[in-house]
């Protein structure tokens, strides 16, 4: 599991995917703490 | 060819068998229920309308669809030889079948808001009906004359419900659509009529007014009805609200403006020769009695027959500590209530609560072998 | 970083083996294959459990099973049917194909895909355990309402969490899709590109996205309410119990459109293939499936049109209802476009998805009809809606689940499953389903409530019917388990392109594919889309 073993493209690949994982995973808990949020 | 006749062949026989089926099915249902009431008031008239419009327009949409459907499966098959076009879109086409169905839904909404407006006018009633749901009967208060009706499944469908009654529920008759106290109202009027509930939320539904409302705790829904024709009209809770929510149905008997006024009086004059009950003393035997009878109306779903409960749902009273302790803890636990145990301080009256009390405290193993009077609890209200 | 899994396998050049392979799996085939048998046995153990009602329903009168256990029954089966059977195996197909299809190596994160999998046993360990517990399992309905679902024993917060599981691993294998389409898509493979079933999973994605967290805040409050003495749904204390049931259906009515999208997909895929036609108007396929997606947020009320509602909003939500059926209205005369002047074969995938159209369509009829306001006042809560929405999640979502896997199943064994045996599936299935859930329609019109274990004698004759129908249904979905495993221990060789109308990057692939689908990404070419 050696990450230096990554070319530069899939580093990029990697460093996109996680962003869009972090961008999805902060809406979701918007959602999740908003409605609560909203209702109290 | 030879084979292709024979496919064609055992096709046919399929295909007249099919029809010669669907014939006897057709025959036999036709006593199976099957559609829609039109119901007894003008908005159950115009949603039946307004249901079998639709219904049509489905039908003829459907068949269309469909037919085309099949066309292309029966003809446009590669052991036709059919050999596929390669077009993948047409302009024309999808602009067609998108102006086409919003043209037929504006023409479907034009008369579903006529009807829905028409329902939504709850105002200038003549008389104003509560109806209270509880778990697992219902609470009727006819709020003009003071009059209170309690209705819960009548005991005929209530002992055929019991799993391993031996009873056959063909045999009864209205099985799980008869109550013990049906409610009286008159036809003609334009009656109010407001859902509520006093524990979780149930739904009031007679399908011959036309409509169903969810009975909400803590809200009250407003709704009206006109009925036209005297007769009885049978219903259901509609909202699925725990244990017996399949029984708790609801009965209303339609009568002229003159029987209905008569009924008031007489509820009325019952209502004070009860009240009238926990002013004297009651002998033992009296006591126990009745309280057997009010324990099958009110107890018996949650604490069984045998006083045995429902093991983590509902507590046993065979060789509980209440109902063997001291009266008083019993009969404010029976007036408000615990946990899951509803508050019967409305739903009963005082000789009704020491009556069950004193026929629980003398059955099963229970030791406390004392009676209640109706004015001990009278005395802790 | 979390390329480096896939990465790292290629540097070991064999599969792991043994219980290891699948515990700690991060190849999408691989966690593709435990999606679908996770959903086969749920769909088995919820089906089991829609036997028992159909048992204590056959005739009136209670035999077999207590009130309240007949409720926990329709209960979890609702529960196990839509997050362990259908949306599981929505993920099983979108693991399995989704990397092939837009010329990937793998999922973009394997490792949380290996995470959002074993999240599912768990979540239903918690679930099905509350039937051991004080106070039995769920038995509030599906939808949980309070007050109702606060009476519930010790299951209660077995429940919740069990929903907060199941929605985290849902949202994890959203993410995972998304990036996964947007990030690595190979070259030349333009969103206009992507093929529909590629399209229908982004739309249910997003909608997962948005949907699942107010599921998981409603039954938060639900907790709390019990728990820690707040009163969000309580009206004693200055709560709304009605408000429970709006959150629950903003969740509840994408949720719809979660199961039903990736069937749409499929059935995209598989009638092309056999009519040898591309599929009609690709472009509105994607237009009217985000509109469906966009417009699901606007009709959660027509749920619950009798709370009773002010008068506007009753009107805004039916003429939202409505809208619905424009957009689903075309997709339906696409893909009967797609077919008109095709030149088509009837392989068990075709069968299925035609099934798919007809009866999809009839779901659609009558959920148009629950959608008139008034009406619905008497169709509400009874049978009705029963009949409607199985059509929709039974011949609708079941059948192009089941269509997708007879239709890539080659693909994924190297072997043809046994067309005869799968002819024998279509028929039986349609035919019981028929007389499973038609009668229902009547049953509902004639006035008999849902969620009831006993009912009045007028209503014993369709009951009767239905059971059987049921009985039958469930018993020919045996054949499907029998198909899968003579597949998967041989037959006749399939090619790469499986079927002879097939296109897309996934029949370019060997049958059955590398473990690692796309080392070097494909050049796409809009030849070689559009399929």
């Amino acid at each position: 599991m050696s990450d230096n073993e990554q070319t530069a493209a899939e580093k990029k690949l990697a460093a996109k995917n996680m962003r869009v994982a972090i961008i999805c995973g902060l809406v979701a808990l918007a959602f999740y703490v908003g409605f609560i949020m909203f209702y109290m | 060819m030879s084979v292709d006749k024979l496919k064609r062949t055992v096709l046919g026989a399929i295909a007249a068998s099919f029809f010669l089926v669907s014939g006897a099915v057709f025959a036999a249902i036709g006593d199976m229920p099957l559609n829609l009431t039109k119901g007894v008031t003008e908005t159950s008239q115009r949603v039946y309308d307004l249901h079998m419009i639709i219904l049509y327009i489905v039908t003829v949409i459907g068949i269309i669809v469909f037919s085309v459907m099949c066309w292309s499966i029966f003809h446009h098959r590669k052991s036709k030889g059919a050999v596929a076009a390669q077009f993948h879109h047409s302009t024309t086409a999808e602009i067609a079948w998108t102006i086409i169905p919003i043209i037929i839904l504006v023409a479907m909404a034009v008369p579903a808001t006529k009807t829905l407006i028409f329902m939504e006018q709850t105002g200038d009633a003549e008389m104003t009906l509560k109806v209270t749901g509880y778990q697992w009967k219902w609470k009727y208060d006819y709020l003009d004359e003071g009059v209170t009706v309690w209705s819960a499944l009548d005991q005929a469908s209530n002992e055929a419900r019991q799993r391993d009654s031996g009873i056959d529920p063909g045999t009864v008759e209205n099985y799980l659509l008869d109550v013990d106290n049906p409610i009286v109202l008159p036809v003609n009027t334009k009656i109010r009529i407001l859902t509520t509930a006093a524990d979780v939320i149930h739904a009031w539904w007679v399908p011959a007014l036309g409509w169903k409302r969810d009975a909400i705790p803590g809200f009250i829904n407003d709704n009206w009805t006109n009925i036209k024709e005297p007769g009885v009209y049978r219903g259901q809770c509609a909202e699925l609200c725990g244990k017996d929510h399949g029984f708790m149905p609801i009965v209303v008997r339609a009568v002229s403006k003159q029987e209905y006024a008569a009924w008031i009086e007489e509820q009325k004059a019952a209502a004070l020769a009860a009240a009238d009950g926990a002013n004297r003393e009651w002998a033992k035997d009296e006591l126990l009695a009745k309280g057997k009878e009010v324990y099958a109306a009110n107890c018996v779903s949650c604490h069984q027959a045998n006083g045995n409960g429902v093991e983590g749902l509902f507590p046993a009273l065979n060789g509980s500590a209440i109902v063997n302790g001291p009266a008083a803890d019993m009969i404010n636990i029976l007036l408000n209530g615990k946990n899951l145990m509803p508050a019967f301080k409305e739903q009963l009256n005082d000789a009704d609560l020491a009556a069950v009390m004193t026929h629980e405290r003398n059955s099963w193993d229970n030791t406390a072998k004392d009676i209640i009077q109706p004015a001990d609890v009278k005395a802790a209200r | 970083m979390s390329y480096a899994a896939v990465h790292d396998d290629e540097h070991h050049d064999h599969k792991p083996t043994g219980i290891g392979r699948w515990l700690f799996s991060t190849n999408h085939k691989d966690i593709g294959t435990m999606y679908l048998v996770f959903a086969l046995i749920m769909f088995f153990i919820g089906g089991a459990m829609a036997m028992v009602i159909r048992l204590e329903l056959f005739q009136p009168g209670l035999q077999y099973v207590d009130p309240q256990f007949f409720n926990s029954m329709t209960t979890v089966h609702a529960l196990v049917m839509i997050f362990g059977a259908v949306m599981p195996a929505g993920v099983g197909l979108a693991n399995w194909m989704i990397p092939m299809m837009v010329g990937a190596p793998d999922m973009a994160m394997p490792r949380m895909n290996n995470m959002s999998f074993w999240i599912l046993p768990f979540a239903f360990t918690l679930l099905l355990s509350t039937f051991f517990m004080q106070g039995g399992a769920p038995a509030g309905g599906w939808t949980m309402y309070p007050p109702l679902v606060l009476q519930l024993g010790d299951g209660l917060p077995f429940l919740i969490f069990a929903v907060h599981f199941l929605g985290l691993s849902s949202i994890m294998g959203a993410i995972n899709i998304i990036a996964t389409v947007f990030n690595m898509r190979a070259p030349g493979m333009t969103f206009m590109r992507l093929p529909l079933f590629v399209w229908t999973w982004i739309i249910t994605a997003f909608l997962l996205i948005a949907a699942m967290p107010v599921l998981a805040g409603g039954v938060t409050m639900l907790l709390t309410d019990r728990f820690f003495g707040t009163a969000f749904f309580d009206a004693a204390g200055g709560g709304d119990p009605v408000m429970f049931q709006h959150v629950f259906w903003f969740f509840g009515h994408p949720e719809v459109y979660i199961l039903v999208l990736p069937s749409f997909g499929i059935i995209s895929q598989i009638i092309p293939t056999f009519a040898r036609k591309p599929l009609f108007g690709y472009a509105s396929m994607v237009y009217a499936t985000a509109s469906i997606a966009f417009l699901s947020f606007f009709v959660w009320a027509h749920h619950m049109f009798t709370v009773g509602m002010p008068l506007a909003g009753e009107l805004f939500f039916m003429y939202a209802t409505m809208a619905i059926a424009v957009p689903t209205g075309v997709k339906v005369f696409n893909w009967t476009a797609t077919m008109w002047k095709g030149s088509m074969t009837f392989e068990t995938p075709m069968l299925f998805s035609i099934g798919v159209l007809f009866m999809f369509t009839l779901g659609g009829f009558t959920g148009l009809m629950m959608g008139i306001t008034p009406v619905d006042f008497q169709y509400h809560d009874t049978y009705f809606i029963v009949a409607h929405f199985h059509y929709v999640l039974v011949p609708g979502i079941v059948f192009g689940i089941v269509a997708g896997v007879y239709y890539w199943l080659p693909k994924w064994t190297g072997h043809m499953y046994d067309e005869t045996l799968g002819k024998w599936h279509f028929w039986l299935s349609t035919i019981s389903v028929n007389i499973l859930f038609f009668p229902m329609h009547f049953l509902g019109l004639a006035g008999m409530p849902r969620r009831i274990p006993d009912y009045n004698t007028q209503f014993t004759d369709w009951n009767q019917i239905i059971s059987i129908g049921g009985l039958a249904f469930g018993l020919s979905q045996l054949i499907l388990v029998w198909v899968v495993i003579k597949c998967i221990r041989g037959g006749e060789k399939a090619t790469d392109q499986v079927w002879e109308g097939a296109h897309g990057l996934e029949f370019t692939l060997p049958s059955p594919p590398p473990f690692h689908s796309f080392t070097t990404p494909p050049e796409v070419t809009d030849a070689t889309a559009h399929s």
